[in-house]
């Protein structure tokens, strides 16, 4: 082998070696960033709809239903899911026990001023029991009424809570909610 | 699997080797030396951000001066409002609170001394800025900042109103950054009449700041409180807040990084 030609396959390997090098260089995966924020779809709002009910289920039983999956949703502080139960643009009034002077309501307006009620003063009571009871439910077409007893824990409130819903899409979800309509007890 | 890099060598070596003649003179070596040229000036492209990021952990590889963070309604866990802003100072616990400035766009700034000690020992805040904010118009601001790692300092507003008997109404409102991105907070519309019958109004506006998407609470987190008279609708109130808010915050168009 001459001279000339072990310069060239030195070259060679040099000019080989150099390349792949360079090649893995621009396939050097990028720095590894964030995994993106899993996008927090607007919640949706499914209501009755999100509870598989059967197909024969009676407003009356929807209703009812919706209401037991709220309760039993906040025991289990299922944020996410008790947010499918709320229409959009719902409220929550505590009436301060005089259901006839509105003045002193205290309101949380929307979903996201219902999300942080729950997060920040429902649930910090971990309530072992949230359930509806003695419900008198009212149908108005595609609206009702429930009045309705609730206990969260030892709290019990006869008579206490009024809920509104409203059937959107064949779907029953709740508008509102006014709890402490119960007169003060001395 | 593995890959194997001598097998890997070889192959890039028989695609190559097709190229350069068994007995290339000096004419054939040119492209080869112009292909070699081209990639050694890249190479720098290649690994300069990579060796930036290095050098400077945790800083987003933003093209601006703004310092990237996660905002939020709750510490909770994520709501459908978490976003990213772009921010003309530091909000987070690696730096001091005090970096931001006391000059506003209009506004001008005093620190104002914590003089309720109970706030100190009930919250025990790794950082706690409490500032009064004024504009030549008139109307002043409250801003209030807490840093910490746990979720002791982060009692939410409107649970201390309650707890001080203020009546209050609560909701969100999102402040418009840019055409594409708005940051959205908590609103409380507080009053309260005192034994003397002065009604006492507040308008109170806040969010969460996270460095990062983790949202770690050792990481730290920065609650960004506004607190006001009122100034004619709540609405009107928040549009004053919102004015402040957009001199230290923007629209953030990329994503931050994650710490090292």
């Amino acid at each position: 082998m001459t001279q000339h030609q072990l310069r060239t396959r030195l070259h060679r390997t040099l000019t080989t070696v150099t390349l792949v090098w360079l090649t893995a260089a621009c396939t050097v995966p990028p720095t590894p960033t964030a995994e993106p924020t899993p996008i927090v779809q607007e919640s949706h709002v499914l209501g009755s709809c999100a509870l598989a009910l059967p197909a024969e289920t009676t407003d009356e039983e929807a209703i009812t239903k919706v209401l037991q999956a709220e309760g039993e949703w906040v025991v289990q502080q299922e944020i996410d899911l008790l947010m499918q139960l709320w229409n959009r643009g719902a409220t929550i009034v505590d009436a301060k026990h005089t259901e006839a002077d509105t003045t002193d309501d205290q309101q949380w307006l929307d979903k996201d001023a219902i999300r942080h009620r729950y997060v920040r003063t429902v649930f910090p009571g971990a309530p072992a029991v949230a359930a509806p009871k003695d419900l008198a439910i009212t149908l108005d077409g595609v609206h009702a009424t429930v009045t309705a007893t609730t206990q969260i824990g030892n709290e019990v409130s006869p008579g206490g809570d009024r809920w509104q819903l409203s059937k959107v899409e064949n779907c029953w979800v709740i508008d509102r909610l006014t709890y402490n309509l119960e007169s003060q007890q001395n | 699997m593995t890959t194997n890099p001598t097998t890997n060598t070889e192959l890039s070596g028989q695609r190559v080797q097709p190229t350069v003649p068994a007995e290339a003179g000096p004419t054939t070596k040119l492209p080869h030396y112009f292909v070699l040229a081209v990639l050694v000036f890249a190479l720098p492209f290649v690994y300069l951000p990579q060796l930036q990021m290095r050098l400077t952990p945790g800083v987003p590889p933003s093209t601006t001066a703004d310092h990237i963070y996660v905002a939020d309604l709750d510490f909770w866990r994520r709501t459908e409002r978490e976003t990213h802003v772009a921010a003309n100072a530091y909000f987070d616990l690696a730096h001091d609170l005090n970096n931001v400035p006391l000059d506003v766009g209009q506004w001008h700034g005093v620190d104002v001394e914590e003089n309720n000690q109970e706030v100190m020992i009930l919250l025990e805040p790794e950082q706690y800025i409490q500032r009064l904010y004024q504009r030549e118009s008139g109307e002043y601001i409250w801003l209030s900042m807490i840093g910490g790692r746990s979720s002791q300092p982060f009692h939410a507003p409107d649970i201390c109103y309650d707890a001080d008997g203020w009546q209050y109404n609560l909701g969100s409102y999102p402040i418009a950054l840019d055409e594409e991105h708005s940051l959205f907070g908590l609103w409380l519309e507080a009053n309260k009449t005192t034994e003397s019958g002065e009604t006492l109004e507040h308008v109170v506006f806040y969010f969460y700041l996270f460095p990062n998407e983790t949202r770690k609470l050792s990481d730290g987190i920065v609650l960004f409180k506004l607190t006001s008279g009122r100034h004619g609708t709540v609405e009107e109130t928040l549009t004053l807040h919102a004015d402040f808010i957009r001199n230290l915050f923007f629209g953030a168009p990329t994503l931050p990084t994650q710490p090292s």
